[in-house]
C-alpha cells in the first residue's frame, strides 16, 4: 500500500495558523467589535437567518480590519455573505479563520491535504515500486515539481481523499477478458460506459437507459411475453430487415451461406419489435411521450450512442441492443413464443448463437434461478498504464473494462494498471465469483 | 518544424483577437507543449483563457487526461462565477415550488436542477441551462392558442423533473421568428410569485456566458521530416482545421498528419506515436492534398504512405473527404494532410452526460 499526498495549494492561500499574531492583535485590539459579533453569531443556529446576518458582519468588520500586507485572495462564497454578485470580494486567512461556512466552503476544503490510498486490487497480485508510482501523480519542470489527482474530470470524487487500485496488465486481462471486443469498431469502443460483469458484455449509452427502462417496465414486459403466443406479429420491414441482416452477419449470428436462417431471423425480430412497441408506462396519457416509444425516438448516433457504424429507425435499434444484453430475455422469448411456427426449430438455433450457448428445444429452460443470472453492471473504469519501453507494443487502448487516460513510462517489471473503480464495489464481486 | 503549423495559427489567432469587441481575458492563445504533462505546470491565469493548446502526436496517449484537465481545472469546475450566479436562480425557483409542492420536493428540485446543469456545462451545453428542450434544461417554451392573424401567444415552463413542468408565464409574441430565439423576454408571470423567477432566468439567460466559460482546442500533429514550409499549404490547413475545431464549438481535439508524398525511404513511428495513433476517431476527417498530388495520383503510393503511418487506408476511404489545394504560386511540394478527429475521453457531443460515472449514479 502507498499513500501519495496531494494538496490542492490556493495561491495566496496562507494557513490561518501561521497568522496567529495578527489574528491575536485583532482580538485583543480595543476598538475591535470582533469578540460581540462572534459570540452573537455561536449563539445562533447555523440554520437561522441571525447566525447569517451576524456571519455577515463579523466577515464584513474582519475584511475592513484586513492587514494592508497580507495575502488576499477571492472569496468563492460572496453571495452568501450578501455582497453584490458581480463585484470582487478579497479576503484573507484571518477573515476565513472566522468565516461562518467555513465547513462548506472549497477554499477550506480544497487546503486540507488529499490522501491517496492506493492497493493492490487482488492480495496475490504484484506491485510497482513506490517511487514508479509517484511518476502517475506529478508532473516535473525545471524549477517546480506539481503533484495532481490525475482522475480529475473522470471520478466524482476527484480530489477527495480515498481508495486507488493498482493491478498488473495480466491479471486485469484474466479477470476482464472481452473476446466480444472485437466485433466492434475501434470508434465504438471508445464510447462505451460500462460492462455487465457475467456476460462480459459492453454498454453503451443507449444501452444504459434501455436496461434502466426494462428494469422500471418489468410488468409490462411479462405481458408482452405472454401474450406472444395468442397473437401473430407484424412483420418488420425490408429495410429493417436488411439492417438486422446485416448486423447479425457482423455479429456472427449468421453466415452468408445460410439462406434458411433468414425468415427464422426475420420472424424473431418482428416478435421482439412487437414486443417493444406494445410496452406502455401506466398513468400516462400519451403513450407516445413516454418510455420505450420515447427512447426509440431519441437520438441514436453510430459509433457513439450505439456501437455499429450505421443506423436504423430506434425501436429496430433497441430490438438489437435488447437481445445482446440480455440473453435470459432471448430465452424467456424461446419459452413463449409460438412453438408451431414453421421457423421454430431454426429460430432456436439462432437464438442459441445469440445468447452463446446451447438451448434445448423444451419448455424446461431454466428461468427460475434468478439470483444466479442477476446483472452486475461495472462503470468503465478510468486507468493509467504505467510500463516500461518494452511493454508499449502491447498496449491497448480500447478495452471494455477499463479507458485509458495516460501512459507512464517507469522502471517497472511488467506492465500494470492504476484505476478508479468510482466507488464500485467490483473487488468483492470479483472474490465472490 | 512545428511554426509550419503555429505560425499561420498565431496569425489566425492575431486577427480573431483584433476583431473582440471585449476585454483582454477572452483572448485567444497558441501555447505548444512539448510533454503531455506540461499542461499541469501552465499557469492557471493562463488555462482560464480561449486556447489552442499545439502537442506532438506521442502526447495523444494521454489525451484524455490533457483535455478533462484542462476542462474541469479551471473553465468547468462548481465554484466558478457562473455556476454561483445559477444558484440564485434555484434558490428562488426552490421558494416557488415549496410554496406549491412542499419544502422537501422543492430541496429535491435544487439537487437535481443543479446537477443538471452541472452536466450541461461540463458537456459544453451551458447554453441549454435555462431554455431547452432535452428535459435536463431548467424551463422550456411551448406554443400556446393562437390569439390573431398577426399575433401568437407563447408559454414558458418550469421543469419540475421527470417530464413535469409547472407554467410561469405566458407573452404575446408579435413576430414569429421570436418564438423560436432563445430570449425569454416579454414574458408575464401567470401568478405574481412567479414573477422574480421569470426574471431571474430572463437575466441569466442575457449573460455573456463566453465571458466565463474559456474554448481550449487541442491539436497533435505529427510533421514529415522532410517538410519544408509551403506556406499556402499549411495557411489552407490551420484554415479548414480552425473552421472545423472552432467555430461551432467550445472545445476540440484533432490529430494532423501532415506527409511528404515525394519522401524518400518508409515511416517509422516511435512506439508511442503508435499507441497514439488508436486514439484516433475515423468517423470525422477530411485530407487536404497539393495540386502537384492531383495532376499525378497514385492510389498504391498513398495506400502505402497511409499504411506505413499505422492507419487504416479502407477506413480512411470511407469516412474522409479529399479537397485539393488549387492555388498554382506556393512551392507545389506534394503534400498531403489528413485531419482526423482525437479521442480525449470526453461526452462532449454524446447524449450521455457524464460518461462512465453514470454507471455508479444509479
Amino acid at each position: 500500500m502507498v499513500i501519495i499526498e496531494i494538496t490542492d495549494q490556493i495561491e495566496g492561500f496562507i494557513d490561518p495558523t501561521s497568522e496567529s499574531d495578527s489574528l491575536r492583535n485583532l482580538l485583543m485590539s480595543e476598538e475591535s467589535n470582533l469578540p460581540n459579533l462572534l459570540m452573537s453569531m455561536i449563539s445562533h443556529q447555523s440554520n437561522t437567518p441571525e447566525y447569517k446576518i451576524a456571519s455577515s458582519s463579523l466577515h464584513n468588520h474582519l475584511r475592513n480590519n484586513m492587514r494592508k500586507d497580507s495575502n488576499v485572495f477571492l472569496c468563492p462564497h460572496k453571495d452568501w455573505f450578501g455582497y453584490p454578485v458581480d463585484s470582487e470580494i478579497m479576503v484573507d486567512s484571518s477573515v476565513c479563520t472566522f468565516c461562518g461556512i467555513k465547513s462548506n466552503c472549497s477554499l477550506n476544503r480544497n487546503h486540507k491535504p488529499i490522501n491517496l490510498v492506493i492497493k493492490k486490487l487482488f492480495n496475490h497480485d504484484n506491485f510497482p515500486p513506490e517511487s514508479e508510482l509517484k511518476k502517475c501523480f506529478e508532473s516535473r519542470s525545471i524549477n517546480s515539481i506539481i503533484k495532481y489527482d490525475p482522475f480529475v474530470g473522470f471520478s466524482l470524487e476527484s480530489n477527495i481523499s480515498r481508495e486507488l487500485f493498482v493491478v498488473s496488465k495480466s491479471l486485469f486481462e484474466q479477470i476482464f477478458g472481452f473476446d466480444k471486443d472485437s466485433h466492434y469498431h475501434p470508434t465504438a469502443l471508445q464510447h462505451i460506459l460500462g460492462f455487465e460483469f457475467q456476460t462480459r458484455t459492453p454498454i453503451w449509452p443507449i444501452d444504459r437507459r434501455f436496461l434502466m427502462l426494462r428494469n422500471e417496465l418489468s410488468s409490462s414486459f411479462s405481458k408482452g411475453f405472454n401474450g406472444l403466443s395468442n397473437r401473430e406479429s407484424t412483420s418488420i420491414s425490408d429495410l429493417e430487415f436488411e439492417y438486422v441482416k446485416r448486423v447479425s452477419l457482423k455479429m456472427g449470428w449468421i453466415d452468408k451461406s445460410e439462406k434458411n436462417m433468414y425468415q427464422a431471423l426475420r420472424h424473431l425480430f418482428s416478435d421482439i419489435v412487437n414486443i417493444l412497441k406494445g410496452i406502455r408506462v401506466t398513468g400516462t396519457v400519451n403513450p407516445e411521450e413516454s418510455g420505450i416509444i420515447k427512447l426509440s425516438k431519441s437520438s441514436m448516433k453510430p459509433l457513439v450512442d450505439i456501437p455499429f457504424d450505421e443506423n436504423c429507425n430506434g425501436i429496430m435499434e433497441l430490438a438489437l441492443r435488447w437481445v445482446i444484453l440480455l440473453p435470459q430475455d432471448v430465452e424467456r422469448y424461446m419459452v413463449h413464443c409460438n412453438k408451431y411456427h414453421t421457423t421454430h426449430e431454426i429460430k432456436m438455433k439462432l437464438c442459441s448463437r445469440i445468447v452463446g450457448r446451447e438451448l434445448s428445444i423444451s419448455d424446461e429452460i431454466n428461468l427460475v434461478d434468478e439470483s444466479k443470472k442477476k446483472s452486475k453492471y461495472f462503470p468503465r473504469f478510468p486507468l493509467i498504464v504505467i510500463t516500461n519501453n518494452d511493454g508499449l507494443n502491447a498496449i491497448n487502448l480500447h478495452m471494455t473494462a477499463g479507458r485509458v487516460i495516460d501512459i507512464v513510462i517507469a522502471n517497472v517489471s511488467e506492465t500494470y494498471y492504476l484505476l478508479d473503480t468510482l466507488n464500485s464495489d467490483i473487488s468483492k464481486v470479483i472474490d465472490n465469483d | 518544424m512545428i511554426d509550419f503549423l503555429c505560425s499561420p495559427l498565431e496569425e489566425y489567432v492575431v486577427g480573431l483577437n483584433k476583431n473582440l469587441l471585449v476585454k483582454d481575458e477572452q483572448n485567444y492563445n497558441v501555447v505548444s507543449f512539448e510533454n503531455p504533462k506540461d499542461v499541469f505546470l501552465l499557469d492557471p491565469n493562463q488555462l482560464n483563457q480561449n486556447n489552442f493548446f499545439i502537442h506532438p502526436l506521442s502526447s495523444a496517449v494521454s489525451s484524455p487526461i490533457i483535455f478533462r484537465s484542462t476542462h474541469y481545472r479551471n473553465v468547468y469546475n462548481d465554484t466558478s462565477m457562473w455556476m454561483k450566479l445559477l444558484d440564485k436562480v434555484l434558490t428562488e425557483g426552490e421558494e416557488v415550488i415549496s410554496g406549491l409542492k412542499g419544502a422537501d420536493f422543492a430541496e429535491d428540485w435544487f439537487f437535481i436542477m443543479k446537477n443538471n446543469a452541472t452536466e450541461l456545462v461540463r458537456t459544453g451545453n451551458h447554453n441549454s441551462v435555462v431554455l431547452g428542450s432535452s428535459g435536463l434544461s431548467l424551463s422550456k417554451t411551448t406554443k400556446g392558442k393562437t390569439t390573431g392573424v398577426t399575433s401568437w401567444n407563447d408559454e414558458l415552463h418550469l421543469s419540475l423533473g421527470k417530464d413535469k413542468f409547472l407554467p410561469i408565464g405566458e407573452r404575446i409574441v408579435e413576430n414569429r421568428f421570436q418564438r423560436h430565439s432563445s430570449e425569454l423576454s416579454g414574458f408575464i408571470p401567470i401568478k405574481p410569485e412567479f414573477g422574480k423567477l421569470i426574471s431571474l432566468l430572463d437575466k441569466f439567460i442575457n449573460l455573456d456566458s463566453n465571458s466565463f466559460f474559456k474554448n481550449h482546442h487541442h491539436l497533435y500533429y505529427w510533421l514529415d521530416k522532410s517538410l519544408e514550409d509551403d506556406k499556402e499549404f499549411f495557411e489552407l490547413l490551420i484554415e479548414n482545421y480552425v473552421r472545423d475545431s472552432s467555430q461551432s464549438r467550445t472545445q476540440s481535439a484533432y490529430v494532423v498528419i501532415v506527409v511528404d508524398f515525394s519522401r524518400k525511404g518508409s515511416i517509422n513511428l516511435s512506439p508511442l506515436e503508435k499507441i497514439a495513433l488508436q486514439r484516433i476517431d475515423y468517423s470525422e476527417s477530411w485530407m487536404l492534398i497539393s495540386k502537384s498530388i492531383r495532376r499525378e495520383p497514385d492510389p498504391n503510393r498513398m495506400k502505402q504512405l497511409l499504411t506505413e503511418l499505422c492507419l487504416q487506408p479502407e477506413l480512411i476511404s470511407r469516412h474522409t473527404d479529399p479537397f485539393y489545394l488549387e492555388s498554382d504560386t506556393g512551392l507545389q511540394r506534394k503534400y498531403f494532410a489528413i485531419l482526423l478527429k482525437c479521442d480525449v475521453g470526453s461526452w462532449i457531443g454524446s447524449r450521455e452526460l457524464d460518461g462512465e460515472q453514470v454507471m455508479t449514479n444509479n
